[in-house]
């Protein structure tokens, strides 16, 4: 707060007098004292700071939509910040017509640590489990969607994974799609935008944090706007997003 | 000094019951052959933690993912915590536990068979017979019980759960099994290995021991 106020000294004077520079001198001591002071306040809850430096972060939801008309999320757990477990379900899900499923569950579980040698020691986990899923009056149907995402801290090392995670018997625009689905699959959708199918995207170091989301279905919802042919020739029309449907979504991360 | 004599006693006798249950448990799924129990319990309350979820499918015990259409699959989190016995000398556990087992066989109304825990009241270390962890959970083994509610009914009633930590990453290597004998219930597998608690290994997600916390 006094050096913020010796700037505007500053400032408004162009130069610096001797007798500021005095000011400005005690000021910048005590400012570092204090600061030194806080330091070392840190300092001595140092086992309380790393803790929660291990703190992990789990979540979890069954459906997503997020569009103009409509928006919602059902089944949603997430993991509380000290840890623990976080669960949640809804028998039946219908967000504004354009999303449906049965019997979702969320899970989200985990803890964060320092193990005896003061390595980081974490887990989190966390699931999204659904039934009957019906997404855009019938586009993309599944029998069944578990996504299971997995991350762990341990000696020194840090991993994630979607291990787990399955889609069954899916039907995306009238064409089946058997066995698992590979990581990132986009599926066009002509007029409506694209599907990702089983998307993970992943995060951290791998030695120190790693973090993975995995979105079993993930529609994105597009249009075209202006564009069009005229006496001098075509333009292209801009292609905007009007939103998404997320279906069996699972997030965990240790650092 | 009378006060201390009596809780030494007490403990003295509480280890020695929990020894001779664990030595002479008859035969279960958890130890299938009579007379030769696969673990015995260790430290009652130890200071520690168990934390983590994923999925189990069936046939348990085997590292195989079945098709979700099946419904043939469980799916859980779970986290216990013992903060060792407190001046009444009474365990300090806390946890919770959600379960939700999507077996048709198993389904209450169309509902999965969804059970949560109300309450954990104790937990153990599991060891194997020369006095380590139980093999093939090399960073640490719980067992802890508690009661539950099942959601699809609202009844309550007791739980069992033997819980296993093997290493990174859990799926595949990490093991959880959960009685609930008044409605008969249990996730169990056979005796894979003769060394250590036949555990049902996780197709997905994790277990994780924490010693310290």
């Amino acid at each position: 707060m006094t050096n913020y106020a010796f700037s505007e000294t500053i400032g408004s004077a162009g130069a610096l007098k001797k007798e500021d520079c005095m000011k400005k001198r005690v000021a910048t001591t005590a400012g570092s004292a204090m600061g030194l002071l806080v330091l070392g306040m840190l300092s001595a809850a140092l086992p309380w700071a790393q803790a929660w430096a291990q703190a992990p972060a789990a979540q979890s939801f069954g459906v997503a939509v997020n569009t103009p008309t409509a928006s919602g999320t059902s089944a949603v757990a997430v993991l509380p910040a000290d840890g623990g477990l976080a669960s949640d379900n809804a028998p039946s899900v219908n967000v504004g017509g354009l999303a449906g499923a049965e019997n979702a569950f969320a899970m989200a579980s985990g803890a964060g640590d320092l193990d005896p040698g003061g390595t980081p020691d974490a887990t989190a986990v966390s699931s999204s489990t659904l039934e009957s899923v019906t997404l855009l009056n019938g586009l993309i149907t599944a029998d069944g969607v578990v996504a299971l995402a997995s991350s762990a801290a341990k000696g020194g090392m840090a991993s994630s994974n979607a291990e787990g995670s399955q889609l069954a018997n899916l039907v995306v625009n009238g064409v089946a799609i058997t066995s698992d689905v590979a990581p990132n699959t986009r599926v066009a959708l002509p007029g409506v935008g694209y599907a990702v199918l089983n998307e993970q995207s992943f995060t951290g170091d791998g030695v120190t944090s790693s973090g993975i989301t995995v979105n079993m279905i993930h529609v994105v919802l597009q249009t075209v706007s202006g564009g069009g042919c005229g006496l001098l020739g075509c333009l292209p029309g801009v292609l905007t997003t009007t939103g998404e449907i997320i279906v069996g979504s699972a997030t965990s991360s240790v650092q | 000094m009378p006060k201390l004599r009596n809780l030494a006693f007490l403990l003295a006798l509480g280890v020695a019951a929990m020894v001779a249950w664990s030595c002479d448990r008859p035969a279960t799924p958890v130890s299938p052959q009579a007379n030769k129990p696969l673990f015995w319990f260790g430290e009652q309350c130890p200071a520690a933690k168990m934390t983590g979820g994923g999925r189990i499918d069936f046939p348990p015990g085997e590292a195989q993912k079945n098709p979700p259409a099946s419904h043939q699959y469980e799916t859980f989190g779970a986290h216990v915590i013992s903060s060792g016995f407190d001046q009444n000398g009474n365990c300090a556990v806390k946890g919770s536990l959600e379960w939700v087992d999507h077996r048709d066989e198993w389904r209450i109304n169309g509902r999965p068979l969804n059970l949560h825990s109300t309450a954990i009241t104790f937990v153990a270390t599991l060891l194997t017979g020369g006095g380590e962890v139980a093999g093939d959970c090399k960073d640490g083994a719980l067992y802890w019980r508690g009661t539950l509610v099942v959601k699809n009914t609202g009844e309550e009633h007791g739980f069992e759960v033997f819980d296993c930590d093997n290493g990174e990453p859990g799926v595949g290597h990490d093991g959880f099994e959960i009685f609930v004998p008044d409605i008969g219930y249990e996730v169990t597998c056979p005796d894979r290995r003769p060394e250590s608690p036949p555990l049902c290994v996780l197709t997905g997600g994790n277990r994780q021991f924490h010693p310290t916390h």
